[in-house]
């Protein structure tokens, strides 16, 4: 056994490993054995099969498993022990000549691999960045509220038909003189919303009409959508796409949406019981989540303008060829045929890989230089606030405590999850690390504004 | 007729083989230990440290049948059981 090691430049070098026969000779044979033991061979008792005959059968495919399982032992040992930053994994050299396993008894491979360049981050108070403050308007507030507010309005019945009123009543197809056509079409309890009604001037004729009212009108010109008639007077699309004519419309109920009355009821029901008592302290509220909500936006914002800093001050040199080979072979290598990606996207997205590599290397190294780590209690915090914001969009605000960390010790049982999680870790704590040491100058800016900074 | 008749292949003679380095073969009923070391050296490109030999009587068998008995006679012969040196080895099963 003998490894070697060649650099070729900064970034790149050649790992050769040379396999004897007394390597590999005895884990060759200890497999063998314990195949011979379990094979199952016809004309052989179970385990009395000759050595001869397991060794011409399966001799090869071990001796190829077992040199396979030596170099890739040895290398990463080799890599581990000499500490070497590998970006990527190793790649059989290009020039690898073909190994014929049948009659060579030593072997040799020689692996390229990519070390990682030395990054250095200094960070200090003569650096800038913004940090993005998000304003929050009263009009902003409002909205909020009316969202929050508008699950828990009622419709109530009302005396005129409005603007947006639901309005219920019986329909006919009427001629000109306003009496019922034989044989016409006609519907009971149709409910029309005056939202809907396109035509001005059909829409003027109801406003204002009470109960027991009723109306003539054209119903193609206040409805040109099929959908909507074929609703109003209960038949199918196809007929309704050739309804034409003015029918007679005789109210029997009006009904609007009401906005909630904000009251006690309504604050406990949206905040929990007693938490608000007033108008004004919602607004407080409602303001404190709105500015949880945008911190959240700005801390995002903050965390990619960083990156974009520090990569272009770095400047990280890295061994692109390699890399390249190395995608290309990793998405020949894949086992589903859908999750391979074209060529020409493998070039488009090389770029972007590049720099993401690059921030790794920058976050790692500010990781290891100020001894940031993840703790358990950490992931946890982090797993619970994952869990949180996952039910906020569900629209649950208030789950108990007990409830999240049920769930989010559930998220954690999942590995590949706890992975992503710790590294949400790592990238909150460098973020938080950058804001410390270098100069945050905050600034205010509308909504519209932030949105334009990602349109860059 | 050649020495060698047959090899012995046996489960007891493959574990043989393959723990002490021994074959089995049957032999002529009167070739000597001499004779079967040339013979084997010869057949397999061995070396050969020792010759082990023993005769075996033939046994007369029957068997009762429904139409009589029926009575035969198995056929005496020599088996040979040839150590080789350190090294060397006969595959019986180069050939499936």
């Amino acid at each position: 056994m003998n490894i070697s090691r060649e650099n070729i430049d900064e970034l790149n070098a050649v790992i050769k490993i040379s396999v004897e026969k007394e390597d590999y000779e005895k884990r060759v044979a200890d497999v063998l054995k314990s195949y011979q033991k379990k094979a199952n061979m016809p004309g052989f008792r179970p385990g009395k099969v000759p050595a001869g005959l397991i060794k011409k059968m399966y001799g090869n495919a071990v001796l190829v498993d077992e040199i396979n399982k030596i170099v890739s032992e040895n290398l990463s040992s080799y890599l581990s022990e000499n500490d070497l930053n590998v970006l990527g994994e190793p790649l059989p050299n290009e020039s690898q000549e073909p190994v014929d396993f049948d009659s060579q008894e030593n072997f040799e491979f020689s692996f390229d691999i990519a070390l990682s360049p030395d990054v250095e981050v200094k960070l200090t108070k003569r650096e800038k960045l913004p940090f993005y403050k998000i304003e929050i308007t009263d009009e902003m507030i409002d909205g909020h509220i009316k969202t929050l507010t508008s699950r828990f309005g009622k419709s109530e019945v009302v005396e005129q038909a409005g603007e947006e009123s639901m309005i219920k009543g019986d329909i006919v197809e009427v001629d000109t003189d306003g009496n019922e056509v034989e044989g016409g079409i006609r519907a009971e309890d149709s409910v029309i919303s005056t939202t809907v009604i396109k035509d001005d001037s059909e829409k003027e004729k109801i406003a204002g009409k009470k109960s027991g009212d009723s109306v003539i009108f054209d119903l193609r010109k206040a409805f040109p959508n099929d959908t909507e008639i074929s609703y109003i007077l209960k038949i199918t699309k196809e007929q309704a796409a050739e309804v034409n004519g003015i029918y007679k419309f005789t109210i029997k109920e009006i009904t609007e949406y009401q906005d909630p009355e904000l009251n006690q009821e309504l604050f406990d029901q949206l905040f929990g019981p007693g938490n608000v008592t007033s108008e004004d302290e919602m607004k407080v509220k409602v303001k404190e989540d709105l500015e949880k909500t945008f911190e959240m936006e700005s801390e995002y914002r903050f965390a990619t303008d960083a990156r974009e800093k520090l990569l272009k001050k770095m400047d990280i040199p890295l061994p692109e060829e390699f890399l390249k080979r190395w995608v290309r072979v990793n998405n020949k290598n894949k086992e589903k045929e859908e999750e391979k990606v074209s060529e020409e996207q493998i070039e488009n997205e090389f770029p972007s890989m590049l720099d993401d590599l690059r921030w790794q290397l920058i976050k790692n190294y500010i990781a290891k230089a100020n001894d940031i780590k993840v703790e358990e209690a950490d992931l946890k915090e982090f797993a619970k606030k994952s869990a949180k914001v996952q039910f906020m969009q569900y629209g649950l605000t208030n789950l108990p405590d007990e409830h999240l960390e049920n769930y989010a010790n559930e998220m954690l049982k999942n590995q590949d999850q706890a992975r992503r999680m710790a590294e949400g870790v790592i990238n909150e704590k460098v973020t938080e690390f950058i804001k410390d040491s270098i100069k945050v100058e905050e600034k205010e800016v509308s909504r519209e504004e932030f949105n334009k900074l990602f349109d860059k | 007729m050649s020495i060698i008749i047959k090899p012995l292949v046996t489960e007891k003679m493959t574990e043989q083989g393959e723990t002490l380095n021994q074959y089995g073969f049957v032999v002529r009923r009167d070739a000597n230990k001499i004779e079967i070391r040339k013979a084997v050296e010869a057949m397999y490109d061995v070396q050969v440290t020792s010759v082990n030999t023993m005769r075996y009587p033939g046994k007369t068998k029957s068997r009762y049948t429904k139409s009589g008995i029926l009575s035969g006679k198995t056929s005496a012969f020599k088996k040979a059981i040839v150590k080789l040196a350190e090294g060397d080895k006969i595959d019986f099963y180069s050939n499936i």
